[in-house]
């Protein structure tokens, strides 16, 4: 694929990080447009910034060191913490960043009495988008890729960083399309019924589908992680989010039909 | 292929059962088949005035065919990529150990219900017969709310 846009003596332009600039920004700027329009004080994301940066930052660089043990401390010494520190190797984990800014971000919305759902509902969509972003920049860059293939639409990388010389599953392809269509799904749900009226239930919407294809789509990816039973950690995490997600939901559909609503 | 294979545990929750399986190409044809009649009998159950009654029993099966379908499809390709744990043969048995189950609930119902749907509709549709007609929404005039 294309890793590096642009390339002189002294500077290389990746094109992994130039997505995740994009994404970021493009995050933001839906945020603060849908936060506005749920007329919730989107200026505790302003005040703040700097804990909830910092708080992304840190629970990125943990989770990434955590699970590369073999490459961040081989043993524990002097060399762990210096490693732990040099963040300009760029080993930082996503889904680390976002629970550190989900971490922080209920801690001053609970602090501030600010509603809780209504934040969750505004701010869910611009994530994905974000991830969906994120993900162009990973399959560019040879990041997140999926286990061989034979299938015709397989990828061969020739990168360093793939550790397979074959055709490999678009993981990341697979990403964005079903991303895509979850956004899709909603706005199409939306047109036939007013569940999505209630605070959170688009949230939870979001969230019970995205980890059952997070779920799913781990199994098929093919890059390096810590395993569990054989298997990857991240399979566990998101079956368990999912569990947690689907229950909510599905008690707020039946309070939903309860209230003689009609079928959904 | 063996039928009493499909007794034994071993065959059926072998983690990677191979890539290579005589079904895969029936199995993709036979699901986009179910997927496509799905449409098909969704658009029968609508237009067809003479089952009025039976209808809302039967309203459910296009929608449960397109979930066997889209989910036949997705084990299917679990299987063929030979992925631990989800290409399983044990999800495509009980896929289509789910089809009789279906069935067999749906007529359940049908018999239990079916009797006592028809006569609340009829009763119904006398009683409203006297019943006074009810009044039209006025449409809101939009000028004078200015």
């Amino acid at each position: 694929m294309i890793p590096i846009l642009f390339e002189t003596g002294f500077l290389s332009i990746q094109s992994h990080w130039v997505f995740v600039a994009i994404a970021m920004l493009v995050g933001a700027y839906l945020s603060i447009k849908r936060l506005k329009r749920r007329r919730v004080d989107f200026t505790l994301l302003i005040k703040h910034s700097t804990a909830f940066f910092l708080s992304g930052t840190l629970l990125s660089r943990i989770i990434f060191f955590t699970t590369h043990p073999d490459t961040y401390f081989p043993a524990f010494d002097f060399r762990t913490l210096k490693n732990f520190i040099s963040i300009w190797d760029k080993g930082f984990s996503f889904w680390g960043a976002v629970l550190g800014f989900f971490l922080m971000m209920t801690y001053h919305i609970k602090k501030a009495n600010e509603p809780f759902w209504k934040w969750m509902d505004a701010l869910t969509v611009p994530v994905l988008v974000g991830i969906l972003i994120g993900y162009i920049g990973a399959f560019l860059g040879g990041f997140s890729y999926g286990t061989p293939t034979n299938l015709p639409w397989g990828v061969q990388y020739e990168s360093f960083i793939v550790k397979y010389t074959v055709p490999v599953h678009p993981t990341q392809l697979y990403y964005v399309i079903f991303i895509g269509l979850l956004l899709w799904s909603k706005q199409y749900i939306k047109k036939k019924t007013n569940f999505f009226e209630e605070d959170g239930n688009a949230s939870l919407y979001f969230f019970s589908f995205f980890f059952l294809g997070a779920f799913l789509l781990e199994f098929l990816r093919g890059d390096d992680t810590i395993l569990l039973l054989g298997v990857r950690l991240p399979i566990f995490l998101f079956g368990a989010a999912f569990l947690v997600s689907t229950t909510q939901i599905i008690q707020r559909l039946k309070t939903y039909k309860s209230k003689d609503n009609g079928s959904l | 292929m063996d039928p009493f294979k499909l007794l034994d545990p071993s065959y059926l929750f072998e983690t990677t059962p191979g890539y290579t399986y005589a079904y895969q190409w029936p199995l993709l044809v036979f699901f986009i088949l179910v997927f496509a009649a799905s449409i098909k009998l969704s658009d029968y159950l609508k237009h067809r005035p003479k089952a009025k009654f039976e209808a809302p029993f039967f309203a459910g099966i296009p929608s449960a065919m397109r979930w066997f379908a889209a989910l036949g499809i997705l084990f299917n390709f679990f299987r063929d990529q030979n992925i631990p744990y989800i290409g399983m043969r044990v999800w495509l048995f009980l896929l289509f150990l789910s089809v009789p189950v279906y069935a067999a609930y749906v007529w359940r119902r049908y018999e239990l219900k079916f009797e006592e749907s028809v006569n609340k509709k009829t009763l119904a549709a006398v009683e409203d017969k006297y019943l006074p007609k009810q009044k039209k929404k006025k449409k809101k005039n939009k000028k004078a709310r200015k």
